[in-house]
């Protein structure tokens, strides 16, 4: 049990939510400026978390989640003097965002710490599904080149009709590196933004509908749950792609494999699943999809700018100064 | 038209094999037990000849086939064809040039995204069920690194294009700079490696090129940095490069070539840090098809005596032509021609300024090959060539007449190779003050090789064919002027 300040020391309390196993890499940077309260490493081990809390968390205004760590309602009702939530990850769907919304509490995400790398992420996805690199890469190193011949033909990038679900800072981001490609842009988004200059559709199904490609980078939320279902990858067609780097349950998973399985869709590059790290083993045996243990945000230079963006957000918060990426709560 | 025989030389595309058969009586090389069972049966049925990469059409099959018009290759590389020879005999040559730049240019981005973000590596991670178990790890950010280009032709410019995107800063490294690029230019492939993160070899091979990757070079790239290959697998000493990788001195690889392809070297395949494809720069749907439309399409109008939508074309220096005519002065250097894939033959000048003018031309006219002609051989060379373009220089007496000339200087030689010459275009213009300043760059656009048609300053179109007694000293009016001129074989 660490040494904790007296209470009243100067340094605001702040407390850390995370599963035991998800470690916040830069505790160290936080414990300069703010005086940290971890369960895990703060509370004699026989104390369960909840006592802890009660006990100790009583004054904390602050908490930092360590994504994607669930923080419900339950946990909430144990910090009275809570009034922001700072999320390590873009995606805050596992934040009870609800009660967030009826206590007054702020929540802000990470979002813009991550985007060029999710991005990067997703366009190095697409290539590899259309182009078969993993694919051709196992079929030389099991010497099938050698023994059969020529790999079968991939599919051109430039030409396609590329849909973008969801235009934050990830979709954008998207967009800008396609370009060149020789990419058609469309996309679908909670609303249309008048600043960018591609093709708008009111649902993920005319989106579908107009593409060859879905990309998904949008957050999870009741309206968002399996979006992607068994009709929009019915239009998307067997030469369809969809690729994945929101969260697992955007896409009816147990559809999607069917639909892969059986060729009536193209092909999928998935960074996140549905029960991660649980993977539907069907896909394994098939070169038309690409898999990843959600990588996306996982660069050194992604954590650091997560790291200054949550030490950022706390001195602004105990500044009384405006907070960087609020989630908006409805 | 399905009356006439059409060689092919080895399976390489279902849809070109049908579209030939439709149209052509095709014989496939690959049915018969060896090429000569094939010429004895068959040899003089052959009017064309399409080839690829991996058998084109050499100086024995051309020799073998006494009524052969035309080879068209599905592919860019003309590397298997018996260029002399085609030209010698009047043989006319189709490439497939531009239809796979994007191809290429998207592998190369996927390699670089492939290594970093180890995105293959991953997927048997996933696929071995060790997920369930652990973690990955880190991966390298892709955005923002530093991207060195080898070769900025079309598809060098066609990956800095997509790099940028990506907020890479981009430099690059070919065998002279190019005018209006804002990239950063570096004048070795050493210098470029020191100053970058992802090397990519986007050049055609040639004589000076194979092995432009070395252990010099790959040093310099360092344990951080990146190599990428979708040129040729000559272009990279391969031993030095595995070596490199193993001991850490590199970084990783992504690789689509090999030198003795479909091998590659056992350590390769055990590595994490690097991304092998076996050659697939061009393997999509879409551009094989579009290939394979274009080679049916130029030989539908070879035999429909059209012109070819993409032959491969010549043009000439006039010290080519004043030096192949002409007993060659003594401090002239061996004649060295230099192609474009497009339309650029360019002789080496032997004045140094002329430098310019070749780097200058060859900017326009895209990237170039030197092949070693010897001065006899210049002018078959030149017979049997459909030229578009020539640059010609009247610095000197010797040069002033691009044509056969009353000056003293000719000879039979001369006229019998200028008869049957057309002229398209000339164009004359000064580049004194441009030279004086010693950098194109400031030339005030008063060269533009790529208006040949342009005229200026005395300069006059033409379009006649000469007899072998025309002269085109009139269209030099200045010693110190440059002409364009546009010449052609009918």
């Amino acid at each position: 049990m660490s040494s904790l300040p007296e209470p009243g020391s100067g340094r605001p309390d702040v407390l850390v939510h995370r599963f035991r196993s998800f470690d916040l890499p830069f505790h160290a940077s936080l414990r300069d400026h703010f005086t940290i309260l971890d369960p895990w490493t703060d509370s004699p081990p026989d104390e369960p978390a909840h006592a802890f809390l009660a006990r100790r968390a009583g004054r904390a205004r602050a908490l930092v989640c360590v994504g994607p760590t669930t923080l419900g309602a339950d946990t909430l009702r144990l910090l009275p003097s809570l009034r922001v939530v700072i999320g390590t990850s873009a995606g805050v769907d596992h934040i009870d965002l609800r009660e967030c919304s009826r206590r007054g509490i702020a929540v802000t995400n990470a979002g813009a710490a991550f985007a060029e790398d999710v991005a990067d992420y997703a366009v190095a996805l697409l290539l590899d599904v259309l182009r078969r690199i993993s694919a051709a890469d196992r079929y030389l190193r099991e010497g099938s080149w050698l023994k059969t011949g020529n790999y079968p033909l991939g599919s051109k990038l430039g030409g396609k009709r590329v849909g973008i679900v969801g235009l934050g800072n990830i979709g954008s981001q998207v967009a800008k590196r396609l370009q060149p490609f020789g990419c058609d842009i469309a996309y679908n988004s909670r609303s249309k933004k008048p600043s960018f200059p591609f093709p708008y559709h009111a649902t993920v199904h005319d989106l579908a509908t107009n593409s060859d490609v879905l990309i998904l980078c949008c957050a999870l939320t009741e309206e968002t749950h399996h979006m992607i279902n068994r009709e929009v990858m019915t239009v998307l067609g067997d030469q369809g792609v969809i690729i994945n780097v929101g969260r697992g349950s955007l896409i009816d998973e147990n559809e999607l494999v069917q639909f892969l399985v059986r060729g009536e869709l193209g092909g999928a590059g998935l960074d996140v699943f549905e029960d991660e790290p649980n993977v539907p083993k069907e896909l394994f045996g098939l070169d038309s999809v690409v898999l990843s243990p959600h990588r996306a945000v996982i660069t050194p230079e992604s954590f650091e700018a997560v790291r200054e963006l949550t030490v950022s957000n706390l001195k602004a918060f105990f500044a009384n100064e405006p907070l960087s990426c609020l989630v908006r709560l409805e | 038209m399905d009356g006439i025989g059409v060689l092919m030389t080895c399976p390489m595309f279902a849809h070109l094999e049908q579209e030939l058969a439709k149209r052509f009586k095709l014989y496939r090389l690959w049915d018969y037990p060896s090429p000569r069972q094939f010429f004895e049966t068959h040899s003089g049925s052959i009017r064309a000849v399409v080839g690829n990469t991996k058998v084109g059409a050499d100086a024995e099959l051309i020799r073998a086939l006494p009524r052969l018009e035309m080879v068209a290759t599905y592919s860019v590389g003309l590397d298997k064809i018996d260029l002399g020879k085609c030209r010698e005999k009047g043989i006319r040559v189709a490439n497939t040039p531009d239809v796979l730049t994007d191809d290429v240019a998207d592998v190369a981005i996927a390699l670089m995204l492939g290594v970093l973000r180890k995105v293959c590596v991953c997927d048997a991670f996933v696929r071995s069920g060790k997920w369930k178990s652990r973690d990955f790890g880190f991966t390298t950010k892709f955005s923002g690194q530093s991207v060195g280009i080898v070769g900025l032709g079309r598809i060098g410019s066609a990956i800095a294009k997509r790099a940028e995107a990506f907020g890479c800063p981009i430099s690059y490294h070919s065998r002279s700079e190019k005018p209006r690029v804002s990239y950063r230019y570096y004048p070795s492939a050493v210098e470029l490696a020191r100053h970058c993160r992802i090397l990519v070899v986007a050049c055609e091979l040639t004589e000076e090129t194979r092995h432009i990757i070395g252990r010099e070079v790959l040093d310099a790239l360092g344990p951080e940095g990146v190599l990428i290959n979708i040129g040729r697998g000559a272009h990279v000493d391969e031993p030095e490069l595995v070596s490199a990788l193993l001991e850490g001195r590199l970084g990783g690889a992504g690789l689509d070539v090999f030198e003795n392809e479909p091998e590659v070297a056992e350590e390769l395949l055990r590595m994490d840090n690097v991304v092998l494809q076996p050659h697939v720069g061009s393997d999509t749907v879409e551009t094989c098809t579009v290939m394979a439309d274009l080679v049916v399409a130029n030989l539908e109008a070879h035999f429909a005596g059209n012109p070819l939508l993409t032959p491969y074309r010549l043009l000439i220096t006039a010290f080519l032509v004043a030096a192949a005519v002409l007993a060659s002065p003594p401090d002239l250097q061996p004649l060295e021609a230099v192609h474009a894939s497009s339309s650029v033959v360019l002789l080496r000048p032997f004045a140094h300024h002329h430098h310019h003018l070749v780097s200058l031309a060859a900017h326009a006219w895209d990237h170039r090959v030197p092949t070693d002609l010897s001065s006899s051989s210049a002018a078959a060379f030149l017979r049997g060539a459909r030229l578009i373009g020539l640059v010609a220089s009247s610095g000197s007496p010797v040069m002033t007449s691009v044509g056969p000339s009353p000056t003293g200087h000719g000879s039979s030689t001369q006229s019998s190779l200028w008869s049957g010459v057309k002229i398209e275009a000339a164009c004359d213009f000064t580049v004194a003050a441009a030279l004086a300043k010693a950098s194109w760059k400031d030339s005030g656009g008063s060269a533009e090789p790529s208006r040949p048609s342009t005229s200026r300053r005395g300069g006059r179109m033409t379009s006649r064919i000469l007899d072998g007694s025309d002269s085109f000293a009139a269209s030099m009016d200045s010693p110190r002027s440059l002409g364009v001129v546009g010449l052609s074989w009918l």
